[in-house]
């Protein structure tokens, strides 16, 4: 049988480094989503999918606070993202508010704050059996 | 029927993993993964699923056409798909059920919950379709 726990534990380390790196692309879309036009609404949209992975992700691995400011921006890049229309300059203070939150979030974030990390495989496995029940 | 043999449609890489294990670690199922729409309807040539999880928001083909294409196909006419995804306002969720969705899996998800939402959204398709 498979040690649940110490596939749970990798796949959280490696999530850890690819919410780094998810965080570090939004941060790189910041200015042009001030650009406005075409080059802003593709920036917008961008940043509004990766906010969109981060959100859905790191909440079923166990970071919930990262979800939560992942879902924050994400909702606040979606009317760009989806209109023709670009950002005023409320939009712009809160998008980059948003950005700075999700990546002090996602710095803070050790292996040890996911949900899931360092559970036992027979605790996983009857937790799993219970909700079977 | 027990439900044994999941096809799950997801592109992000991070989430079809945690998935997996919650799936089949946990869950004891057999699960074929696949990381995009075309993927799955290629997949589809040579398994035959008893369910279908289906991401949304995936880039080419989205998780809606995606649907359209598989329920297109006369021997999954009646396999149950479930939609899984961050997209689940109460009118999108309607649109889901309105497409002909078994159920809808809102993300982030709990992996050791989720066998067993899978095995009753199988339950309840199987009192309205049967499976055998």
């Amino acid at each position: 049988m498979a040690d649940v726990g110490g596939l749970l534990d990798r796949l959280i380390e490696k999530h850890l480094g690819s919410l780094r790196a998810i965080v570090a692309a939004i941060r790189g879309l910041d200015v042009a989503i001030g650009h406005g036009g075409g080059e802003g609404r593709e920036a917008a949209k961008k940043a509004f999918s990766l906010a969109h992975q981060i959100a859905g992700a790191a909440g079923s691995i166990g970071f919930a606070e990262v979800s939560l400011a992942g879902r924050a921006l994400e909702q606040e890049l979606r009317p760009l993202a989806e209109a023709d229309s670009g950002a005023n300059p409320q939009q712009l203070a809160s998008i980059h508010a948003l950005i700075d939150r999700l990546e002090a979030v996602v710095l803070a974030q050790r292996p040890e704050t996911s949900s899931l990390y360092g559970r036992q495989s027979d605790a996983l496995q009857a937790a799993a059996r219970r909700r079977e029940a | 029927m027990p439900l044994e043999r999941v096809l799950y449609v997801e592109d992000e890489p991070d989430i079809r993993e945690i998935a997996r294990i919650a799936l089949v670690e946990l869950g004891g199922l057999n699960v074929d993964l696949c990381a995009s729409g075309g993927e799955a309807l290629a997949t589809v040539e040579t398994i035959r699923p008893d369910l279908i999880l289906l991401d949304v928001m995936m880039p080419d083909m989205d998780g809606t056409e995606t649907f359209r294409r598989l329920r297109g196909r006369p021997d999954l006419a009646a396999t149950p798909i479930v939609f899984m995804t961050a997209r689940a306002q109460d009118h999108e969720v309607r649109q889901y059920h309105e497409l002909g969705a078994a159920g809808v899996i809102t993300k982030p998800f709990d992996p050791i919950a989720l066998p067993a939402q899978l095995r009753a959204l199988w339950d309840a398709s199987a009192g309205e379709h049967g499976h055998g």
